[in-house]
């Protein structure tokens, strides 16, 4: 009896596990939706008929494939124009920012060094204290550095949180009889830094190349405050006016004739949702790359925290 | 030679010994100095009376009449509140979902889509501001967006969303969930990596169901991740960025969507009443650091782990 009332409770016990398994997975599978489901949305509409989306036809698949949206975006020279300038600053600000922070970072976490503890503390500090928007505009100002390429690229060389953790990376990572021991054979710190620390680093090299990549890809605020040129706008910017000068432009038109501006409203509906896509593609395309240091740069961070 | 003078020959010594290290550290520390620290200083600008033009700090002295105006400003106690409200509802409704979604990956017995899920779950993470803003205007258009089709196809009203002052919390929380959720299981799911799986096998040897060894074994193991995470999100409480809640702002939603950060933005930068707006980010700053070292103090004392 007694065995067969164990069996039982494991066959029920399996049974409630089984359940829990697909509650857990059908969650899952909502929350992958629930991620994707607005990019493809956003994909499948801007291959799509703009009344056919008008008239709720569009939800799994583009309906009446048009590529007139993309056609479109090539005929406004200014996201090319925004385009090419984010990738420049986008470049140079990630070699700025590798420059400013590795060689700082492995200086820093020599136990050896005079004043170390006096250094990292103003930089832990720059966490919590700041001057604020304003005096950082007026200085930049100062500096002449205004609506110039500088003002994106020069002040974002350093942050405390990734010399943070590019630190505790060196400290863990690069022990200090690995240096004692190359002395011995005369190698100076440059030569040391350079031939062993760089190879040794690459891990945290492509944790910091992909959260600067971000921040410059991604910035909107500092290129507000600082670009006012048009042919130095940055991606972000041009999609920004693009998406909220559209509907302006056509409160005079809706006045004229309402079917031209229906019309008219629909293709530029469309055309946003191309510039969404346009816009997300490099980042998707390396988003293999991405994903891998993302958990990695996360942990790192953790680890300090 | 006396003891002291020999001291400072062995620092100088030391000094000169570590020279190719301070090179190092050059680039680094003149960014650190020049954009971050001397700008620290410009928060003399407050008390000043700021005009284009006029030297860094060089400006004409006002004293507190900026911080008085800002304190009889009719905006002060709205931009309070929504700071304050827009930025707690982030933190506490982003926090359960990244954690629930990392004991759910934890959890899975399908390999396939803890995988897929996990890595769809970041992609939100990486779409900057502007984009995630695009996608919501686009959603919620009136006439044009998928809300607005769907709800006028169950015979619902055609309206405008963004334009509705009691939806911009809401519009916050919802952005601010997508993006976050599965970045933030990161770290649930690395100190979940930790729970010991032998003490699991014995407790189910013992009979515990899945959703026992979830409740009674993970969970307190990853307790005090999860208590440090909620702690470091207290702290960022009143640092609510500027970006989205610039992007998100319109004129007749204005009540509801007015945050510090912004207000500091469009006085400063777009109204050029530079010394007014660095007042203000002045008082900002200073909630900031009392949220910080609060919470810090609670932590520390509750958890023996000082943040900070």
């Amino acid at each position: 009896m007694k065995v067969l009332e164990k069996r039982k409770n494991k066959i029920q016990k399996l049974g409630n596990d089984r359940l829990t398994d697909i509650v857990i997975n059908t969650i899952l599978v909502i929350v992958g939706i629930c991620c994707l489901y607005p990019l493809w949305y956003v994909l499948i509409a801007s291959f799509s008929d703009p009344s056919a989306i008008i008239r709720g036809e569009v939800f799994l698949w583009p309906v009446k494939i048009t590529t007139a949206a993309y056609e479109g975006l090539l005929k406004r020279p200014e996201i090319w124009v925004g385009y090419r300038n984010t990738i420049f600053y986008t470049f140079f600000g990630v070699l700025w920012s590798l420059f400013c922070t590795v060689p700082t970072a492995y200086a820093l976490s020599r136990k050896s060094l005079p004043g170390r503890r006096f250094i990292n503390t103003i930089f832990l500090l720059t966490m919590y204290i700041h001057g604020g928007v304003t005096p950082t505009f007026m200085l930049i100002n100062s500096l002449g550095m205004v609506d110039t390429p500088w003002a994106l690229i020069l002040p974002a060389g350093i942050t405390a949180y990734n010399m943070i953790i590019t630190r505790s990376f060196f400290t863990g990572n690069i022990p200090e009889d690995l240096y004692d021991a190359s002395r011995i054979d005369g190698t100076s710190y440059t030569g040391f830094f350079l031939r062993v620390v760089l190879p040794l680093s690459k891990s945290i090299i492509a944790i910091l190349t992909l959260f600067a990549f971000q921040a410059h890809w991604n910035t909107y605020m500092s290129a507000k405050i600082y670009i006012y040129s048009a042919e130095l706008y940055t991606l972000q910017q041009t999609i920004q006016i693009i998406m909220s000068n559209a509907n302006s432009s056509l409160t005079e038109m809706q006045q004229n004739d309402p079917d031209a501006y229906l019309m008219k409203m629909r293709e530029q509906q469309l055309l946003k949702y191309a510039i969404v896509i346009i816009s997300i593609v490099p980042l998707i395309a390396i988003y293999p790359v991405i994903q891998k240091y993302l958990v990695k740069g996360v942990m790192v961070g953790a680890v300090k925290g | 030679m006396n003891q002291v003078a020999k001291k400072r020959n062995r620092l100088g010594r030391e000094i000169w010994r570590h020279r190719e290290l301070y090179m190092f550290m050059l680039p680094g520390l003149a960014v650190l100095i020049i954009f971050k620290w001397i700008p620290v200083s410009g928060i003399l600008m407050a008390f000043q009376n700021v005009r284009i033009g006029d030297p860094f700090l060089g400006s004409e002295w006002v004293g507190f009449k900026h911080f008085t105006r800002f304190f009889e400003s009719y905006w002060l106690p709205l931009m309070l509140r929504n700071t304050a409200i827009i930025s707690i509802l982030c933190n506490v409704c982003t926090f359960p979902f990244g954690l629930t979604l990392a004991i759910l990956l934890h959890n899975s017995n399908s390999n396939f889509l803890r995988k897929a899920t996990q890595n769809l779950s970041y992609i939100p993470h990486l779409l900057s501001m502007v984009i995630v803003v695009s996608i919501l205007n686009l959603f919620c258009a009136s006439e044009t967006g998928l809300i607005n089709i769907i709800a006028m196809k169950l015979g619902g009203e055609n309206t405008k969303f963004m334009q509705d002052p009691n939806l911009v919390y809401f519009f916050h929380v919802i952005t601010t969930v997508w993006q976050q959720t599965g970045y933030n299981a990161i770290v649930y799911l690395g100190s979940l990596s930790a729970v010991d799986e032998q003490q699991i096998e014995a407790a189910k040897i013992d009979g515990a169901s899945k959703l026992q060894c979830i409740l009674k074994i993970q969970l307190p193991t990853i307790l005090p991740t999860v208590v440090t995470m909620l702690v470091l999100s207290m702290g960022n409480m009143f640092t609510l960025g500027a970006d989205k809640g610039y992007l998100l702002q319109n004129d007749l939603n204005l009540t509801r969507s007015e945050i510090i950060s912004v207000y500091v933005y469009k006085t400063g930068i777009e109204g050029g009443q530079y010394g007014f707006s660095s007042a203000v980010g002045l008082l900002q700053n200073l909630i900031n650091l009392i949220m910080v070292f609060t919470v810090n103090f609670i932590s520390s004392k509750l958890t023996d782990t000082s943040v900070v």
